[in-house]
């Protein structure tokens, strides 16, 4: 029998659900390092993401949250710290540089704390991008996480360079003149991996946490240079979907191969989540109402950019 | 209050000379400065220019050198492409890199004394290298009477990379005792 | 530089080296154990005398490599915050990328020393002497000192710390000189011994803020109250109102040290009994004194207010040094656009209001883009003081060194 063919709710009993448990299993005794309460959508994957990822990194972490929907949901607000761990809120444009500032101290005066910058793609592909590539060239022993909701969507969901070509956002609506984002969207988690500095970069989603958390225990063994991890957060309101609707898209990305699951290890690629058959991608661009005018043309387009990319993707993990 | 300009191209030490030479001023409890061009900017082989002056009582103004009491020449070729005696005080200074003054060159009426030193030779036996700014520095030395040599030997031990001070010791005095001083106060080049 | 005589005076080394090597003293001195820079012309040798240090084992001290200046003060906000003491230096441009964590800086209190290689902004594309950089983000908070020559520098750096690191002030703090005048010029320094700053500047131990992951705070978290902001700025003006205090007791202490001060917010040179006083900053104060010497040796009453403290602005001691002179003139490297006039200028109008015998305030704009100040322009501006005291109709501005032009 090949499971591989089942039908997809039977599949995912068998092969995914055992291996979900167990990552929540794990994790039962560890604390919530989040307050009570979340400042984001309904729905919004983030607070998930956020509670999990620190879940896993454990108490001994000060946190660099970039601005945008983690700072509105965890930063905490006036006298509130909404993080149980000690928290600061940067500016958008240096999260990792004022991280490494504090790495620093701690290493210069000998203190193991974990620095890990958590932080949105509009601060992170764009407004500091010099700053990340800067600190991971310099191998800075942080561990940063990038959300990538694409787009900037705590200022009402414009396109950020990671957005997916054709996702209607106020940048680029849909309508007369304009079809959408115009776009591709940077492969921001491939950019970093190719740093020498990084020792471990890799992408993750929460629709697969077990294969998310061996990342983040991962990230916290590295002493010898800076940690990526690119974690896929669909956004409720700025890609117009609906507040269930935000697990099952993080998995048909997967699924579609438009975010794919992998991880390099000081520069050695490995897919983590290997597909013998992949959806199409307009299964994944059904599940959105951004998408919802994308042409046929426009589809087809979309589909050879991902094939192109997995096929780079392939060939780095086959070398 | 005297001032000095050096001429000279980008990596032959003509903005380290200054600095050295300020420190050999203030080593003799003199008031000096010592500064690059400030519209310098320096590229390998192109010319480059600095100033020092000092006085025996404290300088307080900050402007640069229009009017130098005397005019230091690191390298020879400079004189097709800078104005090098610009400015130069009448009864003024040069301190020139060969032992002879070349044909055809122009020193202006202003120059009392030319301080000549066959630098391409000293750099040759005692530095090895084609570098003539602590030479020029010991035949400034010798030329002008303003400072002693012993001070600004003392200045490249404080200031100089270890590895380069015995050489530029030997260089400021090689140029010191090789400077050969001609006087014209007739007007007339020799 | 004001000599105080000493019980047991310091001793020093005598030596010439730049305004930027100066600095970099101090801050060995002072023994900072986390630094950063980026190149920019006129303060680029910085980041070499530093690393210098360190290669030589002279400095125990981290440089971390930056990409830019806005990561340079990044950096220094994240170490600080964690407890080191920082320092970097920057100008011009550097400045204005800087901006934005050059505002967060002050806003944490993060008490970063920066000096600043005073030039001026672009366009035309002049990266030359003037305070234009500085005094344009004269309202972001932090304590700005202007300095006159390099032995200037290297003390001031060293009290900066202080300054900055005082529990009543706790804000960044600039030492701000003349690029290429004194960031690229060779002069006398002496340089105090070890054991004397070690006394003078404790080790920094901050106590208002703590990155011990176990505390769980925020910093800088979302500010949705104004009452939180407007007590934020209500703290952050009284650590800049409790800075003019601190500043002169330091400079005090200073001169108990090591046997010369600086006369704290400002300095009065001749001025006790001149009628006509010029007032400036920075570099161009040493010119000034000689043109005071000058006037004075030809009978004219001529003294010089030197600003040292341009943020805290010493309002009520500007109003006391200038009440009954007859005409003060302001020389400004610096052009407040829309005013007209240059920044000291307009803020030394403010401060003598209520004054009772305030004096006749005159103002020049000079020497931007590094045009130099020279005595010629000196000349006019004393004249223009003079017509002024006599009660002649001046112009409240005027510009020096293009007369010819215009």
């Amino acid at each position: 029998m090949n499971l591989k063919r089942l039908p997809r709710k039977v599949g995912w009993l068998l092969l995914e659900k055992p291996k979900l448990e167990k990552a929540y299993k794990e994790l039962k005794d560890r604390e919530d390092l989040g307050t009570p309460g979340s400042g984001n959508c309904l729905g919004c994957v983030l607070e998930k993401t956020l509670r999990f990822t620190f879940q896993v990194l454990g108490r001994n972490t000060v946190a660099v949250f970039g601005g945008g929907c983690v700072a509105i949901g965890f930063a905490g607000y006036d006298r509130s710290p909404g993080m149980k761990i000690t928290t600061v809120l940067p500016l958008l444009t240096h999260t990792a540089s004022l991280s490494t500032g504090i790495k620093r101290h701690f290493q210069r005066t000998g203190q193991d704390v974990n620095v890990v910058a958590f932080c949105g793609d509009g601060s992170t592909a764009d407004l500091s991008l010099a700053s990340v590539s800067a600190a991971a060239e310099r191998g800075e022993n942080i561990i940063y996480i990038c959300y990538d909701n694409q787009g900037t969507q705590n200022t009402g969901a414009q396109a950020t360079t990671t957005t997916t070509y054709g996702l209607a956002t106020p940048t680029a609506p849909a309508g007369a003149r304009y079809h959408g984002k115009a776009s591709f969207g940077k492969d921001m988690a491939l950019l970093m991996a190719l740093h020498p500095g990084v020792s471990y970069a890799a992408t993750g989603s929460m629709a697969y946490p077990y294969d998310y958390k061996a990342k983040l225990e991962k990230a916290l063994e590295v002493k010898d240079g800076m940690v990526y991890i690119h974690v896929f957060s669909p956004c409720v309101s700025g890609w117009d979907t609906a507040t269930d609707n935000t697990l099952t898209i993080s998995r048909m990305a997967v699924e579609t191969n438009l975010f794919p699951l992998w991880e390099a290890e000081h520069g050695k690629f490995r897919l983590t989540k290997s597909l013998t058959f992949h959806k199409p991608v307009r299964e994944y661009l059904k599940l959105i109402g951004g998408f919802s005018h994308l042409s046929g043309r426009q589809i087809d387009e979309l589909q050879r950019e991902v094939d192109k990319r997995m096929g780079h993707l392939k060939a780095l993990a086959a070398s | 209050m005297k001032e000095i300009r050096i001429h000279g191209r980008g990596g032959q030490g003509a903005v380290l000379a200054a600095s050295l030479l300020a420190l050999a001023f203030v080593i003799e409890g003199k008031s000096a400065g010592g500064f690059p061009h400030f519209a310098t900017f320096e590229k390998r082989y192109s010319p480059v220019s600095s100033f020092v002056r000092f006085d025996e009582k404290e300088i307080r103004e900050q402007m640069q050198v229009y009017s130098p009491d005397c005019v230091i020449v690191l390298d020879a070729g400079l004189v097709k492409a800078v104005d090098l005696f610009q400015g130069l005080r009448n009864g003024g200074m040069v301190v020139w890199c060969q032992a002879n003054i070349p044909e055809g060159l122009a020193l202006p009426q202003s120059a009392s004394k030319v301080g000549l030193v066959d630098a391409p030779r000293i750099a040759t036996d005692v530095l090895g290298a084609r570098i003539y700014n602590t030479i020029m520095l010991g035949a400034f030395a010798r030329t002008t009477g303003w400072v002693e040599p012993k001070s600004i030997v003392s200045a490249v031990r404080q200031k100089m990379a270890e590895d380069l001070v015995e050489k530029n010791v030997k260089a400021v005095m090689a140029g010191y005792e090789g400077a050969r001083v001609v006087d014209r106060q007739e007007g007339q080049g020799t | 530089m004001i000599v105080v005589e000493t019980r047991a005076p310091v001793r020093h080394k005598v030596t010439a080296v730049t305004g930027l090597e100066a600095a970099a003293h101090a801050v060995r001195l002072a023994r900072v154990p986390m630094l950063s820079g980026y190149p920019i012309t006129p303060q680029t040798y910085i980041i070499e005398y530093l690393t210098g240090m360190i290669d030589r084992g002279e400095l125990d001290a981290t440089f971390i490599p930056a990409e830019s200046e806005h990561a340079v003060m990044s950096f220094m906000i994240g170490a600080s915050l964690a407890g080191s003491r920082t320092f970097t230096a920057t100008t011009g441009q550097g400045l204005a990328y800087m901006y934005e964590p050059y505002f967060l800086a002050s806003t944490l209190r993060v008490p970063v020393v920066m000096a600043i290689a005073m030039r001026e902004m672009i366009g035309p594309s002049s990266g030359f002497p003037s305070h234009q950089d500085i005094i344009t983000v004269r309202d972001a908070g932090w304590v700005q000192l202007y300095v006159e020559d390099n032995q200037e520098v290297l003390d001031t750096t060293i009290m900066a710390f202080k300054i900055a690191e005082h529990p009543d002030v706790l804000l960044p703090v600039n030492v701000c000189f003349d690029g290429f005048y004194v960031s690229y010029s060779t002069a006398r320094v002496e340089i105090p011994e070890q054991a004397a700053v070690d006394g003078f500047l404790p080790p920094y131990r901050p106590t208002h803020i703590s990155l011990d992951p176990q505390l769980g705070i925020c910093v800088n978290n979302v500010a949705i109250s104004g009452q939180l902001v407007m007590e934020y700025r209500h703290s952050h003006a009284q650590g800049m109102e409790s800075a003019k205090r601190v500043i002169n007791e330091v400079d005090e202490e200073f001169g108990r040290v090591f046997g010369w001060r600086y006369g704290g917010l400002l300095e009065k040179y001749r001025l006790d009994d001149a009628d006509l006083v010029l007032v400036t900053m920075a570099g161009i104060c040493g010119t000034a004194r000689a043109v005071v010497d000058q006037a004075r040796e030809r009978g004219l009453k001529l003294g010089l207010l030197k600003l040292r403290s341009f943020r805290p602005f010493p309002a009520a001691e500007l109003r006391q040094a200038l009440e009954g002179k007859a005409a003060a003139g302001v020389i400004d490297r610096n052009l407040s656009f829309g005013w007209g006039a240059g920044v000291v200028h307009t803020e030394l109008r403010a401060a003598l209001l209520g004054a009772a015998h305030p004096p006749h305030v005159v103002g020049f704009i000079a020497g931007l883009g590094g045009l130099e100040i020279t005595l010629d322009q000196f000349d006019r501006a004393i004249d223009v003081l003079q017509r002024a005291a006599a009660g002649q109709s001046v112009p409240q501005v005027t510009w020096l060194g293009m007369e010819g032009g215009k």
